[in-house]
């Protein structure tokens, strides 16, 4: 082959490759993301599907040696939720009778979309999934996500047919979260490896290991009250500001497959 | 027939970057098989072919990646632009060496661009944890590219030589 010739091609190549990146980072490729949800997408959707049943797989093989641990903690912590939610029927007749009283509107259940992941990011560093219900769905930016009754991330992005999930462990992630027990609220972050960290509570606030984590519901689309974890531990500095908790999530992205997402009330 | 195999090859490691091996995550990480392929399939063939294959790769995964949009086709551009100098600078790229030192310094390229996209963003990151999340890809990524270099070899082998009188 000439070397001019070859050249020529490469300057060519180099230059449609600038192109489409300078494209993608301005947004202007909507095209090509639509050829990418109709082509790429579907194809990957298989692939992910053996993906999420294979570490599902790998995973249970790995927790036979503690099944019997986890069924008697699964047993009394069941014993305990039975417990609060008969208390939580109660006080629930309670407050529906109040509600109607005084003329207020009985709060229902969120509205919620089933999807199916179908691509992963794919590096180990930051936690994105798409999902196969976009707009027309409809799927909007700013929107919990939940699986397993777990909140694990927020609508980034919004396609006519796909969505991508900014995840709860991103290190970019950020959401006003509150001790369900105290209402201590503080924000929430992601970390690299799975944990959480709540994070500019007040001093004079109380938060104890062992509590749950729910969503604040303060602004935008997300309701409270949906779960996302437990606290682990405090960090408390008296010449600090805020206290901030590590909090554990039971959500993995291994395995993840289905999800929800809360369209609101 | 070298030609779809590299095509295929590229394609098929680019899915697997976006399903399967995210999915799994062998040891907390993602394996980078994207990159192993692309640079191993870059060495084989001539430079307006690899970065042709660069490109299609890269923005399928910049296409699915939520943040630093270019990255990946940036990164894959550079490496089947590198290959292209190196084959004219008269290095042979038919060694070992090569490919493990362009996929080493692949896998560093991307995880120093995410930390320092994220840095700037955040401030809840260790350098132990992510040090050491590099090193573990690192080390698979590197274990890859042997075990994956002669399959490449024999698909797609040959194209380079073609290029050797231009």
């Amino acid at each position: 082959m000439n070397r001019s010739r070859a050249n020529r091609r490469i300057i060519i190549v180099a230059g449609l490759g600038a192109l489409l990146v300078i494209g993608g980072v301005t947004d202007r490729i909507g095209p090509l993301r639509w050829v990418f949800d109709h082509t790429i997408a579907p194809v990957a959707r298989g692939f992910s599907a053996a993906g999420a049943t294979a570490s599902e797989a790998v995973a249970n093989l790995s927790r036979v040696s503690s099944l019997a641990r986890d069924n008697t903690r699964l047993e009394h912590e069941n014993a305990d939720l039975r417990k609060r939610l008969a208390d939580d029927a109660e006080t629930r007749s309670d407050n529906e009778l109040l509600r109607k009283q005084l003329g207020l509107e009985v709060a229902g259940a969120p509205r919620q979309a089933a999807a199916e992941v179908v691509l992963f990011a794919p590096d180990s560093y930051r936690q994105f999934v798409t999902i196969n219900k976009g707009a027309q769905a409809g799927v909007a930016v700013g929107m919990a996500v939940t699986s397993q009754g777990v909140l694990i991330g927020t609508i980034a992005d919004v396609q006519a047919t796909t969505a991508r999930i900014m995840l709860v462990t991103d290190p970019e992630f950020k959401l006003a979260a509150k001790d369900q027990d105290t209402s201590a609220t503080g924000i929430l972050r992601g970390q690299l490896g799975n944990g959480l960290v709540l994070d500019e509570i007040g001093q004079t606030d109380t938060i104890k290991p062992g509590d749950s984590v729910t969503t604040a519901g303060l602004g935008g689309q997300i309701p409270p009250g949906i779960l996302i974890g437990k606290v682990q531990s405090i960090n408390t500095r008296s010449n600090v500001v805020f206290q901030s908790a590590a909090v554990e999530t039971e959500f993995r992205v291994t395995g993840l497959r289905f999800v929800y997402v809360v369209l609101g009330l | 027939m070298r030609r779809l195999w590299a095509i295929g090859l590229v394609g098929l490691a680019v899915v697997l970057q976006l399903s399967i091996l995210p999915a799994l995550r062998p040891l907390g990480v993602v394996p980078n098989l994207a990159l192993v392929g692309l640079t191993l399939v870059a060495l084989q063939v001539v430079t307006s072919e690899a970065l042709a294959l660069a490109v299609l790769g890269g923005v399928i995964l910049d296409l699915a990646s939520g943040a630093n949009f270019g990255l990946w086709t940036g990164i894959f551009m550079l490496v089947a632009l590198a290959s292209g100098m190196l084959h004219r600078a008269g290095i042979e790229l038919e060694q070992v060496p090569v490919a493990l030192v362009m996929v080493g310094m692949g896998t560093i390229l991307i995880a120093l661009v995410i930390w320092i996209g994220l840095a700037r963003g955040t401030g809840h990151w260790s350098l132990g944890t992510w040090g050491g999340r590099l090193v573990v890809e690192l080390v698979i990524n590197l274990t890859l590219t042997i075990l994956l270099r002669p399959v490449v070899r024999m698909l797609v082998g040959g194209e380079r030589q073609a290029e050797s009188g231009g």
